[in-house]
């Protein structure tokens, strides 16, 4: 019998524990990390590297979000008002993506290339955004307050609870509508867009955003995989090693975190997405002639 | 007031209690049905033809494996029989794991949040019937 087959499966699962690990400590989900590697490295079609890399999101989002609820972390009631714009863009994403690779022969080519160009809006975020860990928020929207969108979790390194208010529901919401389609577009969980969201415009201290955000990928990438499901995107050879990697991976990662120097590891993803966003453009572009094939 | 007398309400309760137990069953369903997948156990695709095809978009994939075009959750919910079909199953089941949890919540919810839970279920219960309307 023939077992040769066994090297992809295996090596998805070793590819995604170790995404799994990294991702916990350097505060990026896996499917950002996941979808332009596998797009670089590996020779599926880009149809279902977007639907794993949604699925992936998921299973990993649906496994610790209970966990930072009770928390009081991550909090339902400013997760809702936001997936309603979100929910509806990420559905949208993935039926965009799906249609641009079937009906467009070049399709997939400029897919590459514009997962590479977002991939380095996401590194100039990333390299840009300074996380505040306690916002101030100084005036409450009246939607905010109407909606009683506040909470509280016990902060083990200063020993004490920590009450907090967000504001800001409806200003955030476009951005939410745009990071919605991108996710559902790259079959990516988008927690380095929802945080600093969060974070830096509607004031919710950084591990409620991080927490949060986590929630609302549970429900935006939801939502989108339907898209994928329907068109057949979802294939059991690739995404079932990948779903048992992310999710030995996160837990393990998650133990590491506590223990590492995350800033190194975030520099360390940083340039990987560089990479990866150098190597998509250039896929891309040798797909659709403009230079030469690289690989 | 310490890390016990937190209240985080009974919505963040019954939604983190939920999506716990529903996401369990749902990994429960694709490791098991992985385990045998790997095993060649009644495919509807097997490994090597995936293998072939999979460099294809996926409507391509389909119709060359199986002969059939997709469209819709017929694809997989017709081959219920067959151990890939299950192991989809898991991974629809996975994506319907939210709309359980805020359908739990919704009865529990203050006025306000009935009406924007509400259009959130709408919504996605129609991002899952789209495909088939």
């Amino acid at each position: 019998m023939d077992i040769g087959w066994v090297i992809w499966p295996v090596s998805l699962f070793v590819f995604t524990l170790i995404i799994g690990i990294i991702a916990p400590i350097s505060g990026v989900g896996g499917g950002v990390l996941f979808v332009p590697l596998t797009t670089a490295f590996f020779p599926f079609n880009l149809d279902f590297i977007r639907g794993t890399g949604l699925i992936m999101a998921l299973a990993s989002a649906l496994s610790s979000t209970p966990q930072l609820t009770r928390k009081g972390l991550a909090n339902l009631r400013v997760m809702a008002p936001l997936v309603i714009v979100s929910m509806a863009t990420s559905v949208l994403g993935g039926i965009v993506g799906l249609r641009v690779t079937d009906k467009f022969p070049a399709g997939a080519d400029y897919i590459d290339i514009a997962l590479g160009s977002v991939l380095l809006f996401i590194f100039a975020v990333m390299w840009f955004s300074k996380n505040v860990e306690y916002p101030q928020v100084k005036k409450i929207h009246f939607i905010s307050r109407k909606l009683g969108l506040s909470g509280a979790w016990y902060e083990p390194s200063l020993g004490k609870v920590v009450d907090y208010q967000v504001t800001n529901t409806l200003i955030a919401l476009p951005m939410f509508g745009l990071v919605g389609f991108l996710a559902g577009m790259f079959g990516m969980g988008a927690g380095w867009a929802n945080v600093p969201a969060l974070n830096l415009v509607m004031g919710a201290p950084i591990k409620v955003a991080t927490s949060t955000s986590m929630m609302i990928i549970t429900v935006n990438d939801a939502a989108a995989s339907w898209a994928y499901l329907a068109d057949g995107a979802i294939l059991p050879i690739i995404a079932i090693p990948c779903v048992i990697g992310i999710t030995i991976g996160a837990r393990i990662g998650t133990r590491i975190a506590a223990r590492t120097k995350p800033r190194y590891v975030r520099n360390l993803v940083m340039a990987i997405m560089l990479i990866a966003a150098v190597l998509d453009i250039l896929k891309g572009l040798g797909g659709l002639g403009v230079m030469p094939r690289l690989f | 007031m310490d890390e016990e007398q937190i209240k985080i309400g009974p919505d963040n309760t019954l939604f983190a209690g939920t999506m716990d137990i529903a996401t369990s069953i749902g990994l429960f369903i694709i490791l098991a049905a992985g385990i045998f997948y790997f095993t060649g156990l009644h495919d509807m695709v097997n490994a090597h033809s995936a293998i072939q095809n999979w460099d294809k978009t996926a409507p391509e994939f389909w119709e060359a494996t199986t002969g059939n075009r997709v469209g819709g959750y017929s694809w997989f919910v017709d081959h219920l029989t067959t151990i890939d079909g299950v192991t989809i199953l898991g991974v629809a089941f996975l994506a319907f794991v939210p709309l359980l949890s805020v359908l739990v919540v919704l009865p529990k919810a203050t006025r306000p949040y009935k009406f924007i839970l509400g259009l959130l279920i709408l919504e996605f219960i129609l991002a899952i019937l789209r495909p088939i309307l």
